[in-house]
């Protein structure tokens, strides 16, 4: 291990074997999580993963211990938060159930707090890890390095930045945890809202004759009912669609002849549930057509 | 008026000139006439709303229109229903010239004109004002490229009220040559407007009256190419750019329609609302002491 991260090598050793850290000592890990994006690869032999509960003994589990625990799938999109666009159509991640782990412990804790080797923390609801895995493998590989080797917290239906990388440490606590992001104003739930996005034609393209508008649609566990496109604020227009199964990406394509040259200001919007009450999510972005 | 033929405008305003001069049933044979649609609008297999639906059409595209029945319009894929299309004067971009003398009249050439509060596509609306639409073009912006331009087009109070891409507008004629001796009667209960020279019924095209009237003979009282309808109650917004408007009797008006095709029908809004291309005719044609009878 380089020092070449500003976590110190005890820190680190400190994170990857589960031992809890000095209160302090956590703080400043907050504070440098973003110096910390250059970690170095993380070998599986020193790494540890380790449900603590303030009233039990905990439970450290080796690499070949996770490996060798019963195996769960599960396929759901990565959504970051901060991007409109979903970062993959979808992926098929395995891994171990965190349920089956915290079902080990007589647990009262309502909350979990998550400690990931880079010093990152998030946390969630113990009621929201029903579907949660301790994944070490996507799409059929060990997990790259830049996708949280040796393991990551999958949640579906969540953000990306309440699925920690390298994730280390779980702790049960009675107090909802404040995690890096949420601390800078990020939603605590950290709950995917329906999400619908044009990928194609690009935010001031230029494009000529009939245009084929592609977008993608996340709804998480909802069911998604319409998905619609507006062209310059006009009426909405139904976008045929084969939904995807809840928590993987529905992607859509439509085609538009353009009545005229111009700019047009196109939007798509998906809603899930009553359309009344549950009318989300809108992406825009501006074309230039030359001739149609 | 003359950017169409004389069969081809009977198509689009749903009209009949009757006089022997112009004596022809309007449907006699198929005529090829472009249409806007309103909303998304489902292409039905047969003339039967309960029939397979092929496809949506668009909101506010255009249709090439091959054969009208009495409630339904033929393209070439199947059947849309008649109130889903708004017939539209042929249009054309590569007739599109930027027009430089400021101020000109000018109506909507394409489906929709977009007027935004300042010169972008994402610019916040200020209102959609649809095919046959007219305003008075009062200002213009240089495009950076070829067929960019935008003009600022003025309220009826002479107000800036926004911008619009110039593409989407053509220069209209808004002088009158009226006839004389002309007359209207509005059967109220048919909504069929009748037009006479001399006692001599010479066309008849369905309105859709907008309030009851009173039964009388009325007097044209003023006009105005354009005008603004403020909270149309039904659709719960306000219409710019209301065309060809022409005033009678205590405060009726008789005004091109862009944002509905029920003609024949009564619908909220100004007193004798029918299709853009016929109003205009008639704002040219009716003289200003004409007689306007309302049974």
């Amino acid at each position: 291990m380089t020092h070449q991260q500003s976590l110190s090598r005890r820190g680190f050793l400190l994170s990857a074997i589960g031992q809890s850290l000095p209160q302090n000592m956590r703080t400043e890990h907050v504070n440098q999580h973003q110096r910390l994006k250059g970690l170095p690869p993380i070998h599986s032999e020193y790494w540890t993963f380790t449900v603590v509960s303030q009233q039990e003994a905990p439970l450290i589990l080796s690499y070949q211990d996770t490996l060798a625990l019963p195996a769960v799938d599960v396929i759901c999109a990565l959504v970051c938060s901060n991007k409109d666009v979903p970062r993959k159509v979808h992926s098929h991640w395995r891994g171990i159930s965190i349920q089956t782990l915290l079902d080990r412990f007589n647990i009262r804790a309502a909350f979990t707090r998550f400690i990931a080797a880079d010093g990152y923390i998030t946390g969630l609801p113990l009621s929201m890890l029903d579907r949660a895995i301790l994944a070490y493998q996507m799409n059929g590989e060990p997990l790259a390095h830049d996708d949280g080797f040796p393991a990551r917290l999958v949640v579906p239906g969540f953000y990306g930045y309440k699925m920690p990388k390298w994730i280390t440490r779980l702790e049960l606590t009675d107090t909802p945890p404040t995690g890096f992001w949420e601390a800078q104003g990020w939603s605590a739930s950290g709950r995917i809202e329906t999400t619908a996005v044009i990928t194609s034609p690009q935010h001031l393209q230029t494009v000529n004759g009939v245009v084929t508008i592609h977008g993608l649609v996340y709804a998480g566990e909802q069911s998604l009912i319409h998905i619609e496109v507006s062209i310059d604020d006009g009426p909405w227009m139904p976008v045929p669609f084969t939904p995807a199964p809840r928590f993987q990406t529905t992607e859509w394509a439509i085609d538009w002849s353009p009545p005229a040259p111009g700019a047009y200001f196109l939007k798509a919007r998906a809603i899930h549930g009553a359309p009344s009450t549950e009318n989300l999510s809108n992406h825009q972005v501006v074309i230039t057509v030359l001739e149609v | 008026m003359g950017r169409y033929s004389r069969r081809q405008f009977l198509q689009l305003t749903n009209a009949a000139f009757l006089s022997n001069q112009l004596s022809f049933s309007i449907f006699s044979e198929p005529q090829v006439f472009p249409g806007r649609t309103f909303e998304a609008t489902p292409i039905y297999h047969a003339q039967d709303p309960h029939s397979e639906v092929l496809r949506h059409l668009w909101p506010d595209s255009i249709v090439n229109v091959y054969y009208a029945h009495e409630n339904w319009y033929q393209l070439a894929e199947g059947y849309v229903q008649r109130t889903a299309i708004q017939p539209m004067t042929p249009y054309s971009p590569s007739n599109y010239q930027p027009i430089t003398s400021l101020p000109f009249w000018a109506e909507v050439a394409t489906p929709v004109a977009v007027v935004r509060q300042w010169c972008a596509p994402d610019a916040p609306l200020v209102t959609r004002i649809g095919h046959g639409g007219v305003v008075q073009i009062v200002d213009r912006l240089s495009g950076n490229r070829e067929r960019a331009d935008w003009y600022g087009i003025a309220t009826q109070d002479d107000e800036l009220l926004g911008w619009t891409q110039a593409i989407f507008w053509r220069p209209v004629c808004a002088e009158t040559s009226p006839t004389l001796r002309s007359t209207l009667h509005i059967d109220q209960n048919t909504q069929l407007l009748t037009g006479y020279e001399g006692g001599e019924i010479v066309f008849q095209t369905p309105i859709s009256s907008g309030e009851t009237m009173m039964p009388g003979n009325h007097e044209v009282t003023g006009r105005q190419p354009t005008g603004t309808l403020v909270d149309v109650p039904q659709y719960a917004q306000s219409f710019h750019g209301v065309p060809w408007r022409v005033h009678f009797g205590e405060d009726y008006e008789l005004s091109g329609t862009y944002w509905h095709n029920r003609f024949g029908s009564p619908v909220p809004g100004p007193a004798v609302q029918m299709s853009t291309q016929m109003a205009h005719w008639l704002y040219v044609w009716l003289g200003d002491y004409a007689t306007i009878s309302v049974v």
